[in-house]
């Protein structure tokens, strides 16, 4: 698995039971915590960064999910 | 947790009404407050024990503290969700705020047509009509509760009577009527029986789509209706018919659909006769406007929190299309410059869809069920929405990137505006579409307008004063 995602799974607490509920809200937890890293400088790199873990997480959520119920 | 605190919110704002109750929520130093109005104290109760049973099936965190049977609080990760609940008043009108109900204005005109045509009152100017002591009782009573809005109409009165003097003083008209027994109410029965076309059936849909009539003149009514009555019997006629008989009732003058709209103060009302025969039923002005003549607006599809976007015609942008939020789906209005004062009308979106798949094929729906529910959804579908903006850079090359736009929506739908999100989308879809296969096409941008402010054979013959 991505090494990135790895570490936001790691990072993320859900709130929601249902695990589709818990799949939008990871996504958007991805999402805020690239936001909140966003460096002033050379945010091209980091925006393809976020993007393509977006990406991964979108194209992979089977596996994302059954991570996300172990929670 | 912070964080928790935005979800549950989010989540609650989302859901918008339950058990018949519209609520708000709002992040407060407790945790979460809900704000709702109640009827009876079991409607209250009910609201309160669907929100803990929605909330406790969504999050595992959520505790129910109850009074009784009757939840008061719920816990999560040492926050409140606390109810602010308040018995629904009846609320009185606002004196002096607020838009003034079509009613009001419609009746006003009523009443003013029948003074003049019944009651032989003559007004000069506009002054006349508040200083004539019986009409200004009349008036008084219809704006109840707006009586110092009053004013602001009185121009309008006066230009509408005026220029209906102008053209019609010398037919016998019927008392004016409004309301229950008046020709819009019984129109709005008749006309589920009317199809715009057959094979397949397409029903004309309701009153305001197809008429953009407020008031009625009519002389002997009771015979009219029958003729109408005859025309639509057996059920389901043609549209064409009901029009054609129409206007030989409208040239005959014996029954003439008035729309109205409010006079400017520094304006003079027109009146105008659309779709009484060919002529009519297109504006000079507008069949000659070509692709140059248009601007596209649609930059706040792209930045910020607004949603609004146009389609201006003309070099004075004589007439505009304003594609906005009307509840969840957008709305298609017209607006002309000459009358600032009042809408044009709206474009059906049934006959927008139509024409969209006039030329080529369209997939636009306006309903926000057919867009992306969330970020996850959107990211999904990035593709799809990246090829309707590619749609749209060919028109304006000073939009931002896509990669900029995507973020703007993602932000959307991380921070709770859902909402704003869809219909921006939808704006995309729309503006996508149209110039994909229309972007040479001026007929398609002027059959937008045409249709918003019902003009052509589709729509009723009536008198417009503006």
């Amino acid at each position: 698995m991505n090494p990135h995602v790895i570490e936001l799974l790691q990072a993320f607490e859900p709130d929601s039971r249902s695990p589709k509920m818990r799949y939008n809200e990871f996504i958007t937890f991805v999402f805020k915590t690239f936001e909140d890293r966003m460096p002033s400088t050379n945010s091209d790199k980091y925006i393809k960064m976020r993007n393509n873990v977006l990406g991964y997480i979108v194209a992979n959520e089977k596996s994302i999910i059954k991570n996300l119920s172990k929670k | 947790m912070a964080a928790d605190q935005l979800t549950i919110n989010t989540f609650l704002e989302s859901l918008g009404e339950v058990a018949g109750i519209e609520f708000e929520s709002s992040i407060s130093r407790n945790g979460i407050e809900i704000e709702f109005e109640y009827k009876t104290k079991g409607s209250a109760s009910t609201f309160k024990k669907e929100i803990a049973k929605i909330l406790k099936s969504s999050f595992s965190s959520i505790i129910v503290l109850k009074s009784g049977t009757i939840p008061e609080r719920l816990k999560f990760s040492g926050y409140y969700v606390d109810f602010i609940a308040s018995k629904k008043v009846k609320k009185k009108p606002k004196t002096g705020s607020g838009i003034i109900p079509t009613a009001i204005q419609e009746k006003g005109t009523t009443f003013i047509l029948n003074q003049v045509l019944k009651k032989n009152k003559n007004f000069k100017k506009k002054e006349d009509i508040l200083s004539d002591k019986d009409t200004a009782e009349g008036l008084r009573k219809i704006f109840k509760g707006y009586e110092n809005r009053l004013s602001d109409w009185i121009h309008s009165y006066y230009e509408q009577q005026k220029e209906f003097l102008k053209k019609f003083s010398s037919s016998k008209w019927d008392e004016f009527r409004y309301g229950k027994d008046d020709f819009v109410t019984f129109f709005s029965k008749q006309i589920k029986n009317v199809a715009r076309s057959f094979d397949p059936t397409k029903p004309v849909g309701n009153y305001t789509t197809w008429n953009p009539s407020d008031i009625w003149a009519v002389y002997d009514m009771n015979s009219v209706k029958k003729d109408i009555e005859k025309n639509i019997t057996p059920k389901t006629q043609n549209l064409v018919e009901l029009n054609n008989l129409l206007i030989t009732l409208f040239n005959e003058k014996r029954l003439i659909g008035l729309s109205l709209k409010k006079i400017a103060e520094n304006k003079t009302a027109k009146l105008k006769f659309v779709n009484v025969d060919a002529s009519t039923m297109k504006f000079a002005e507008i069949e000659n406007y070509n692709m140059n003549d248009l601007k596209f607006d649609f930059g706040n599809i792209f930045i910020g929190e607004k949603v609004t976007t146009y389609v201006k015609y003309g070099r004075s942008n004589d007439y505009t299309l304003n594609i906005t939020k009307a509840g969840n789906n957008l709305s298609f209005n017209t607006a002309i410059r000459s009358t600032p004062a009042a809408q044009g009308g709206q474009t059906p979106v049934k006959m927008l869809v139509e024409l969209l798949n006039r030329k080529g094929r369209s997939s636009f729906k306006n309903d926000h069920k057919s867009y992306p529910a969330n970020a996850a959804d959107f990211i999904r579908r990035y593709d799809e929405f990246e090829t309707m903006y590619k749609e749209l850079k060919k028109v304006d090359t000073t939009i931002p990137s896509f990669s900029e736009f995507k973020d703007v929506i993602t932000l959307l739908y991380s921070g709770g505006k859902s909402n704003l999100a869809i219909l921006k989308l939808m704006t995309l879809h729309f503006f996508s579409d149209a110039l994909k296969n229309n972007l040479r096409n001026p007929e398609f941008w002027t059959d937008l307008l045409y249709y918003g402010m019902k003009v052509g054979p589709r729509f009723a013959p009536h008198a417009k004063i503006s």
